[in-house]
């Protein structure tokens, strides 16, 4: 991938997620509360969920340190989980983790996902992409 | 620089500007050439063979052995041991040579600045038998606060092990200084020589070490095989670290016998080819001028430095240009050093980015994580003047983009 790649990659969305994260804020009466954490790089952020009823996914925040590649995606990811049912999160989990590992973002439904999935051109960075969305699927996959 | 054309890589991958230097150097020609010339020609075990090919594989693993020990100024080779790297040789003195030796109270002294590697093994080691793992800080100018680091050190201590030169910081630490300091209080000394074995002169004599490592892989020579040196005074003292074939004197149901240092330690069947990949690389080092290139790359180093220094956004982890080695690390307000390795890596640039194995320095310096650039001998000015330009153009960017 060259520079001009980057900078169309980057400025699609990552940037403005990067600058302007939805819902980066600590809220300390979470229902839950988990760490994305990855050792190899530093990377480390807290999601606070809330859960509106056995079903459902209430409001959900994150905050933290990490870079523009992981924090976009992870402010993609509390924008799509809330009002959503944990199965419907599992499943998004699962098809946007598999989608990134297998360089196969057409899969997905959503174009935001898509374009995510899409960042697979940034070798060594999957991991900074599936950073949030692989710690919330274990926690699902845990509790169920 | 002519010292270019001698390593392949850059014939193949034509614009790359490595910089990753400190994780690990470039093969050179002749240790590719010496590998491949084993494999095609001269592949056999070595000390079990009677066959032609084995006893000639043998004698050219013992005389890579010869080799180590005259670049390091030892007079016995039996004190040289292969390992699998600096790791595997800081893990054999630790578990072969100290463990059976520590007793509740004593303690170890190491720096804030080790790699996991000389920071790690002797963590476990002190948790599982009841010692203290002191850690040295540094001080105002990021350098080893040698105050407090003496101060540490008393008639308790067992081990003394601190790094040449840190992946990170870059700096060079005094260590005839420290190696005099701690045998003033009959403490032995392990030298991590990982990032300085490939410029500096180590000369056993000169430094008075008592325990040194490092890697073929960051001395232009191959993965996977290192180098153990061990004080002959200690060497009777060191058990076998892994158990099995090779390393065995006597066996019997009831009662098993090993081998002598360094043998004890070649169990299973080594890496051969590596071991000789190492040696093509120790005559390589031997036959260049190592002052001259150690001053062309601290002089890389001062540049970039310079030149980062000059970017209103950069801020450098030392200062500081006296001490250099080949070795800059920094970060850029308001970006991620992950987000500007990609974006130098799409201008050819391979820079190094994260917490480099070391923690505990970066929580010291209350860093999340950075950048690292690291110089060799076929590094140039002009690859600097490049970086420089990329991280100037992706400031510009972040800051058009968002």
């Amino acid at each position: 991938m060259d520079r001009k790649k980057f900078e169309e990659l980057y400025s699609r969305e990552v940037l403005k997620r990067n600058k302007e994260p939805y819902h980066f804020a600590s809220i300390y009466e979470a229902d839950v509360q988990l760490e994305a954490y990855n050792p190899l790089c530093g990377d480390k952020y807290q999601l606070y969920l809330k859960e509106e009823s056995d079903e459902g996914m209430g409001a959900a925040y994150f905050d933290g340190f990490g870079c523009a590649l992981s924090k976009a995606s992870t402010s993609l990811l509390m924008e799509i989980v809330e009002g959503r049912s944990r199965e419907e999160v599992k499943s998004l989990c699962v098809c946007f983790i598999d989608a990134v590992d297998s360089g196969t973002p057409e899969l997905l439904k959503e174009e935001e996902l898509k374009l995510f999935a899409d960042m697979k051109n940034f070798d060594g960075r999957l991991d900074c992409i599936k950073l949030s969305w692989q710690t919330l699927l274990d926690y699902l996959k845990k509790e169920e | 620089m002519e010292l270019r054309s001698l390593f392949p890589i850059f014939e193949n991958q034509r614009g790359l500007i490595y910089l990753d230097n400190a994780a690990t150097t470039q093969r050179v020609q002749t240790v590719v050439e010496e590998i491949d010339k084993f494999n095609s020609r001269g592949n056999a075990t070595i000390h079990r063979g009677v066959y032609d090919l084995s006893s000639t594989a043998t004698l050219k693993y013992e005389e890579v052995r010869k080799k180590v020990a005259n670049f390091l100024g030892v007079g016995r080779p039996e004190t040289i041991a292969f390992t699998k790297g600096t790791t595997e040789s800081i893990n054999v003195i630790a578990q072969s040579y100290l463990k059976s030796r520590l007793k509740p109270g004593d303690n170890i002294v190491i720096t804030v600045m080790e790699h996991h590697a000389n920071f790690v093994p002797w963590q476990v080691l002190c948790q599982e038998m009841g010692c203290k793992l002191r850690v040295a800080p540094l001080n105002d100018f990021g350098e080893l606060d040698i105050d407090t680091f003496q101060k540490l050190i008393d008639r308790n201590t067992r081990m003394v092990a601190i790094t040449h030169i840190s992946n990170v910081l870059g700096i060079v630490n005094p260590i005839e200084e420290l190696i005099d300091f701690a045998h003033a209080k009959g403490a032995p000394v392990l030298i991590d020589a990982a990032q300085s074995a490939a410029l500096h002169d180590l000369d056993v004599k000169k430094y008075n070490y008592d325990f040194l490592a490092f890697s073929g892989h960051k001395i232009f020579g191959p993965f996977g095989v290192g180098i153990l040196y061990t004080n002959p005074d200690f060497i009777g003292e060191m058990k076998p670290y892994s158990l099995g074939g090779g390393i065995i004197r006597h066996v019997s149901a009831d009662k098993v016998t090993f081998q002598a240092y360094p043998h004890n330690l070649d169990v299973g069947t080594p890496n051969i080819s590596g071991v000789l990949g190492l040696g093509a690389a120790i005559d390589f080092l031997q036959g260049l001028h190592r002052k001259m290139l150690r001053k062309y790359v601290s002089d890389l180093s001062t540049e970039c430095k310079v030149a980062l220094s000059a970017i209103n956004e950069a801020e450098l982890l030392v200062e500081s240009n006296e001490n250099v080695s080949s070795i800059v690390s920094f970060y850029i307000n308001g970006i991620h050093p992950h987000d500007i390795a990609s974006y130098l890596n799409a201008d050819g640039i391979a820079v190094r980015a994260g917490i480099h194995c070391t923690q505990p320095l970066h929580v010291y310096l209350n860093t999340p994580s950075s950048l690292r650039v690291s110089f060799s001998i076929y590094n140039t000015e002009n690859e600097i003047d490049v970086l420089i330009n990329s991280i100037k153009s992706l400031i510009k960017f972040w800051k058009s983009g968002s």
